[in-house]
């Protein structure tokens, strides 16, 4: 999942940072590298530093360059904050972007001061980047031969070499690798990603705790595992997952709001779709972003529509407005229990 | 074919910055800065950086990076600078004496002519990022002299152009006084007061195994293909003729000895790091060892 938002954030097709983890692992492979699960993760978590990097939108070129500089290092430091994950981890990530001329980020490397691993990583990168340019795509061979521009600049020499020998040898590069590791804490990765997510604008920060804890107490309330509802909650924080997002802190009821979360649920079930764990959540984060009105809901989905309206109603006014919209935009049962929990009239 | 040594000692300003945000550090000087990327890591980041080092280029590229806030090439200038001026008369063979050994007869005018536009700029500022942005060329050149099929044919000017382009971008203001000195260790540890002093001290011998990257540059800077940088280190604490142990051990205590930072962080390697350790706790009440990876090593004292 945290490879998907770090996909969704840097602009790439989903599933692309799996790939990219696949290909440096069996790279890491054929050069004899010694932690090649330690190459997967980062491989996969690349690009998740972007998450904390937020970009004003009328920034200049070179605070944009300085803040976009500073995305592997964000990303190293959020592969050491997570258990389980293999060490060398982090430090591959924070000088993946770095070239062999000095000219890279964040701390303009140069030679073989840059690790090897994360030198491989940069150009397992760069020729991924290359077969899955939107614009202009190419072949596999093409790509090998478009990195050999840069080389001795932006690659290692001997490190391009190797990339091309690796590639001439005919592995499958792109097949998935079964790999072990360590089991992660799911839901504890999850709650501090969507907070992550959150708290990239002032007026979303900690709306997924929010949205999670009025999801897990309403769920019994409708028969609904608790649990799960909470998950889906912090889930639709993922459809934030976007370089720049317009603020969406106006009335919840209102047709851009409406707009909007369609837009979000639907990239949220997309980036759930794209991870096996998470593929049964995507149907679900779609549907809550409908309105009553087009059709029924099952009442997970509709909960989360709930939900979502509640937590950005003011309190004062909360429970007339959702009284009224009971029926046309939200799920009157799920309405009616929520009301009644906190008292008011149904 | 030059000799290229790989062993380049990794000095990382975000594992720096990562030190120092979890001591509350605001300000750091290297003595030994080399050339400086590390401090405009930190520089970018908010924290006051100071650095030394006897080497002018090293210095002159300080003064692009770290000192100079706002100044930057204009697209003419950079054409001042990468190309011949019209009408201007050139000492061409200034680097005849690395021709045929190091450069080609092209290359080597064009270092003589970038040498003196350089030199021609009008501030401080401009001639640091000129000059570090032209360093770029020069270790183009060498490595494509060792790889010659496997790198691009870049035509000089437009090499430099790129080069010097890439280095200005990163000047950044952060609101606080940066300087760099040509001078020795204990002059720069005492012209400046800072909350920690970053050391990462040359190994016996080390301005004899200076990267020839490193010599070749200062000696473009100064216009002398023969220049000897290892006399520029004759007088300092570690230009000693001997090089046994006690007389490193002697020369670190000298330089630690020199700081009154509250913070020590002296970078390190596994195999030196209990001589390093018992050094640095002669100066600073408390020393713990950082160590993140095999390569890295920091010992850090604190008073």
């Amino acid at each position: 999942l945290y490879s998907a938002v770090g996909d969704a954030f840097a602009g790439r097709r989903l599933g692309f940072g799996r790939r990219r983890a696949a290909l440096a692992a069996r790279f890491a492979r054929h050069r004899g590298a010694g932690d090649v699960a330690a190459n997967w993760v980062a491989g996969a978590l690349a690009e998740i530093g972007l998450i904390a990097v937020v970009v004003p939108a009328d920034a200049a070129p070179g605070v944009r360059l300085h803040l976009a500089a500073d995305a592997p290092l964000h990303g190293a430091h959020l592969l050491g904050s997570l258990v389980g994950v293999p060490a060398p981890a982090a430090d591959i990530v924070r000088w993946h972007r770095e070239h062999d001329d000095g000219t890279g980020v964040p701390d303009r490397l140069r030679w073989d001061g840059i690790p090897a691993d994360a030198a491989a990583l940069g150009i397992a990168h760069a020729f991924l980047e290359a077969v899955e340019d939107p614009q202009e795509p190419r072949d596999p061979a093409e790509a090998v031969f478009s990195l050999s521009a840069e080389s001795g600049r932006r690659f290692r020499i001997e490190l391009l070499a190797a990339f091309r020998s690796f590639f001439t040898a005919g592995e499958e590069w792109d097949a998935p690798l079964d790999l072990r590791f360590p089991e992660l804490d799911e839901e504890a990765a999850l709650v501090r990603l969507a907070a992550r997510i959150d708290a990239r604008d002032p007026a979303s920060e900690g709306r997924s705790e929010r949205l999670a804890t009025l999801a897990g107490g309403l769920a019994p309330k409708l028969g609904l595992d608790p649990a799960r509802a909470m998950r889906l909650a912090r889930l639709v924080a993922v459809g934030r997952a976007a370089d720049t997002l317009a603020h969406d802190d106006f009335d919840p009821l209102s047709r851009f709001a409406r707009e909007q979360r369609t837009e979000i649920t639907r990239r949220a079930a997309a980036i759930a779709a794209s991870v096996p764990g998470y593929a049964a959540d995507a149907p679900v984060l779609a549907d809550s972003g409908r309105w009553f009105e087009d059709g029924a809901q099952d009442p997970l989905p509709a909960l989360l529509s709930l939900a979502v309206v509640a937590t950005a109603l003011r309190p004062a006014e909360a429970a007339r407005r959702l009284a009224a919209a009971a029926g046309s935009q939200l799920d009157p049962d799920v309405t009616r229990a929520y009301l009644t929990a906190l008292g008011a009239p149904t | 074919v030059i000799d290229l040594p790989a062993r380049t000692r990794r000095v990382s300003g975000t594992r720096l910055l990562d030190l120092c945000r979890e001591r509350g550090i605001a300000s750091l000087v290297d003595p030994f800065m080399g050339l400086p990327v590390h401090l405009s890591v930190l520089k970018r980041h908010g924290i006051a950086v100071h650095g030394g080092d006897l080497l002018e280029w090293f210095v002159r590229a300080g003064e692009g990076l770290i000192v100079n806030d706002f100044t930057i090439l204009r697209d003419a200038e950079v054409a001042e600078v990468v190309e011949m001026l019209p009408g201007r008369i050139y000492p061409t063979d200034l680097f005849r004496a690395w021709e045929g050994v190091f450069f080609s007869e092209d290359q080597c005018r064009y270092l003589s002519v970038w040498h003196a536009n350089v030199h021609a700029l009008r501030s401080d500022g401009q001639t640091g990022l000129a000059l570090l942005g032209l360093w770029h060329v020069l270790c183009h050149w060498l490595l494509k002299a060792r790889h010659p099929d496997e790198m691009l044919d870049v035509p000089p000017s437009e090499l430099a152009w790129h080069h010097i382009r890439e280095t200005e971008r990163w000047v950044v203001s952060n609101g606080k006084r940066n300087t760099v000195r040509r001078a020795d260790v204990a002059t720069t540890l005492a012209a400046v007061r800072t909350d920690a002093a970053y050391l990462s001290p040359p190994g016996r011998s080390g301005a004899k195994r200076i990267d020839a990257r490193v010599w070749m540059w200062e000696a473009w800077w100064q216009g002398d293909p023969y220049l000897n940088v290892e006399r520029l280190y004759r007088d300092t604490v570690f230009g000693g003729r001997i090089n046994d142990d006690a007389t490193y051990d002697r020369a670190i205590s000298e330089v630690l000895a020199a700081s009154d930072a509250p913070f020590l962080i002296v970078q390190s390697t596994p195999r030196e790091s209990p001589r390093m350790e018992r050094l640095v706790a002669a100066h600073r009440t408390h020393v713990e060892i950082i160590s993140p990876n095999e390569d890295e090593l920091y010992i850090i004292g604190k008073r």
